[in-house]
């Protein structure tokens, strides 16, 4: 049987709270903060831990925003977040149960030169998605030994942790949806229908600029076929530790592809979804320019592709990436459409873009990262994530101006969110 | 035509008849080689852009 | 509640004044409207009084630049209006950007919201596109009625300070200027829409264009090479030593033309680089590695091809506005077309 099938159960939490035992309850989630703590003891590189509950709408902030992870656990066997962990045994198949409206943040305390802010009500917060959720917040510092990547790592590894065990709260239970994901080259499609490929480029350069793959480092892999049902499962994580918010692309977004959930909705009905390729940014010009002539030949040999939707991880130089990959495929009489963030300056002003090709003719913007907003001030107590900005004279409950690359989920490159840019 | 060490620039302008620079503070340069052979390059280069000027192009867009 | 006080502002032929025999009218006043005031009052309606009109000459306007501009914000002024409306100048050559100097005087000057209506071709459209905003028009006063209303509405609307919608919606002419806004649905949505159409032959529109390189169409190959008149041309900012015409190193709007006659090779001691882009030393050290001067005499010597041509064009192409880059090349290519010149071989770094 040919058929591969991934379920994701929804389960929708209202609410969340401390309490002695961890479980879900008419849309409430309990949760033992000390079996949390211990969980992420855990981890040789992390220390000082603390954890706390924000919720959305409420005078809030959380800064120094590290990545958001969803809780999820898989129902019967496998590894949820088999991308991290290398088990990838059952990633795309199966059911896979994830609690939805909550996020585990974590935060980071090694002065990653940006700021990274999720203004959780009021003035501002409609910019970040994630102002939507309950998050649980975990603030770690550093082990005396670790190094700036044991660090990261051992960040990752610990959202991890805590996602799958808050999702187990959800193993005996019923879901409140589910939604189903199933493709294969068997399909009965009308052969009327469009053919859509989607190239999905991704960033793997250094330890810590990095795409990971089925729990490895694809720094010198050309362009590959990989299952939807994979990458809505887990088996891409982003790990570009050191970028802003707006080119780093948290877990929660990556793990629920918006590119791919769309492809999947129209399967059958107004396209054929008929593949995900995957491609690295590679530094060496003459490596972008060959992994795009690659790319675009197993869109169109292999795949027959009509049309190929195009998104970039990064900034800068990816946009050469994105151009040269679009130009290949129109070359071979692939349509395509690129969805992509900008880079004016702030008064908007400035190209948006490193570089255009004449044959992108089909660009959706996900809005200038450069222009700034304005976040009202919050709650003294009620900022969670460190004690100080790092760019910002301000204290951290003041009004700022905030750029929308440092505002997690905002501008999302892989296209989660509303905003754009139009030119007036 | 024109000679440029960031060649997908003036590609992007629409411009046809393009040859790739040697290095962008010396397009026609080469600072690392004797001079003898950085002007043999240099004539290399130029008799090819001259050649480039004869050519009638392949898709006149 | 009082109403808004508009000027409008227009040229001696809509002011009645006469037609081209008298464009150098000095600029004078009325009280309420005049010529097309008369449309735009009745377009207004209750919300706005057109209190005043001023009317000025188009050579006036040019031919006595600051001061006919000083006359002409006096008499602005002189009404305390709250918004100025200039035109429409639809494709007027002169009265189009004298229009788009008077709203940008209002606007700088008098702290107050000033728009006009131009046609595409328009040069006032390029001078001031990005400091004012221009509605759209047709190119002759035929399309008046709609051109007017298009203004007024769109004035109207920027003195209120209601967020406008973009310029194809609002018809008027983008800046060039990107700003964020939220859309109805993802990027994600928006991007699979966007394919689809594509696909489907429907009409799409791109959200972020190309921008406006201005694509010129390649010229036919040189018939005769041995016969040819080779000139050449850089951005590398290569320029005589000691940069006599003190061409910018970055951001530049002139560029030079200089003699190369009888030189076997430029020499380090006659020329420098002085391009603030790049790492000068190179290009100063030995010229020829931006201006291969030296390269071309000996391939001339071979009769590869006719005649390096006497004069050389510099510039230092570094952070150059395009449009002056697009006036420099449009200036120069006009020079080498007048003297026959076969082709260009142009350099950059």
């Amino acid at each position: 049987m040919n058929n591969v099938r991934l379920e994701i159960g929804n389960f929708y939490v209202e609410h969340v709270k401390f309490e002695e035992i961890t479980k879900l309850e008419d849309k409430v989630l309990s949760v033992n903060k000390e079996e949390i703590l211990a969980l992420i003891r855990q981890e040789e590189h992390l220390s000082n831990v603390d954890v706390n509950l924000v919720y959305p709408g409420e005078n809030s902030r959380i800064i120094h925003v590290f990545d958001i992870i969803e809780p999820r656990c898989k129902v019967g066997d496998g590894d949820a977040y088999g991308g991290l962990t290398g088990d990838i045994k059952f990633t795309g198949i199966g059911r896979t149960n994830a609690l939805r409206g909550v996020g585990v943040v974590l935060c980071e305390e090694i002065n990653i030169p940006w700021e990274s802010v999720i203004q959780m009500g009021g003035e501002g917060s409609e910019f970040s998605p994630y102002s939507s959720l309950t998050h649980l917040v975990i603030e770690a510092q550093p082990s005396a030994e670790s190094t700036a990547k044991d660090y990261y790592e051992a960040l990752m590894s610990a959202g991890s942790r805590v996602g799958g065990y808050l999702a187990e709260a959800t193993r005996e239970l019923e879901p409140d949806s589910v939604e189903i994901y199933e493709k294969s080259p068997l399909d009965a499609v009308d052969p009327t229908l469009p053919r859509i490929v989607y190239i999905y480029l991704i960033y793997s350069h250094s330890d810590i600029r990095e795409t990971l793959l089925y729990g490895s480092r694809p720094r010198r892999i050309f362009p590959t076929i990989i299952h939807p049902n994979e990458v809505l499962d887990g088996a891409v994580v982003t790990a570009n530790h050191d970028m802003p918010a707006g080119m780093r692309n948290e877990s929660l977004i990556v793990i629920n592809n918006p590119i791919i959930k769309e492809l999947y909705k129209r399967h059958g009905k107004t396209i054929n979804f008929v593949g995900v390729i995957l491609s690295n940014e590679y530094p060496e010009f003459s490596m972008k320019d060959k992994c795009a002539a690659i790319a675009a030949r197993m869109a169109k040999w292999q795949l027959n592709a009509d049309g190929v939707i195009l998104t970039q991880l990064g900034g800068g130089h990816p946009n050469v990436d994105l151009m040269l990959n679009c130009e290949k495929c129109e070359e071979l009489g692939i349509r395509t459409t690129i969805v992509v963030s900008e880079e004016s300056d702030s008064e908007g002003i400035q190209p948006p873009l490193v570089l255009f090709s004449p044959k992108a003719d089909a660009i959706v913007s996900t809005g200038n990262t450069n222009e700034l907003v304005h976040y009202g001030p919050v709650d003294e107590d009620k900022v969670f994530g460190g004690k100080k900005f790092r760019r910002m004279e301000q204290s951290i409950a003041d009004p700022i101006e905030i750029p929308i690359m440092m505002i997690p989920g905002a501008s999302s490159q892989i296209g989660g969110a509303r905003l754009q840019a139009v030119e007036i | 035509m024109q000679i440029s060490s960031l060649i997908k620039i003036p590609e992007m302008m629409g411009i046809k008849r393009i040859i790739g620079g040697i290095g962008v503070p010396y397009p026609l340069g080469n600072p690392h080689v004797s001079k003898a052979e950085e002007e043999r390059t240099r004539q290399k280069y130029v008799e090819r852009a001259l050649r480039l000027l004869e050519q009638p192009l392949i898709d006149p867009a | 509640m009082s109403k808004i006080k508009v000027v409008h502002y227009i040229n001696q032929f809509f002011g009645q004044t006469g037609g081209e025999d008298k464009a150098d009218t000095p600029p004078f006043s009325v009280e309420g409207c005049l010529g097309p005031g008369v449309l735009l009052q009745t377009i207004l309606g209750d919300r706005a009084k057109v209190v005043g009109t001023v009317v000025c000459g188009d050579n006036y306007f040019w031919e006595n630049q600051e001061q006919a501009k000083t006359e002409v914000l006096d008499l602005l002024a002189g009404f305390s209006p709250d918004l100025v409306i200039a035109g429409p100048a639809f494709n007027a050559g002169r009265y189009g950007p004298a229009c788009g100097a008077v709203c940008e005087m209002a606007q700088e000057k008098l702290g107050i919201p000033a728009l006009t209506g131009l046609y595409k071709e328009n040069p006032g459209l390029e001078l001031y596109r990005k400091k004012i905003l221009i509605t759209r028009a047709g190119s002759s006063a035929v399309s008046m009625k709609e051109d007017m209303k298009r203004l007024a509405e769109l004035a109207l609307k920027v003195y209120a300070k209601e967020p406008l919608g973009g310029p194809d919606e609002e018809g008027y002419y983008a800046h060039g200027v990107r700003k964020n806004r939220f859309s109805d649905r993802i990027a994600a949505v928006r991007g699979v829409d966007m394919l689809c159409d594509k696909l489907a032959g429907r009409p799409f529109a791109t959200e972020i264009r190309l921008p406006d390189f201005d694509i010129v169409k390649p010229a036919s190959p040189v018939k005769n090479l041995s016969e040819a008149v080779i000139a050449l041309v850089t951005d590398g900012g290569i320029v005589p030593k000691g940069n006599p015409d003190r061409i910018k190193s970055a951001t530049g709007n002139t560029y030079g033309k200089y003699s190369i006659a009888k030189m076997e090779k430029l020499t380090p001691e006659e020329f420098e680089c002085i391009h603030a882009g790049l790492d000068n030393t190179y290009g100063s050290e030995d010229p020829n590695r931006f201006l291969p001067v030296d390269a071309m005499r000996v391939l001339e010597k071979e009769k590869l091809f006719g005649r390096l041509f006497d004069y050389i064009y510099t510039t230092a192409g570094c952070t150059v506005e395009l449009s002056n880059a697009k006036k420099m090349g449009e200036s120069i290519a006009a020079d080498l077309h007048s003297q026959n010149i076969s082709a260009v071989i142009l350099t950059s770094g």
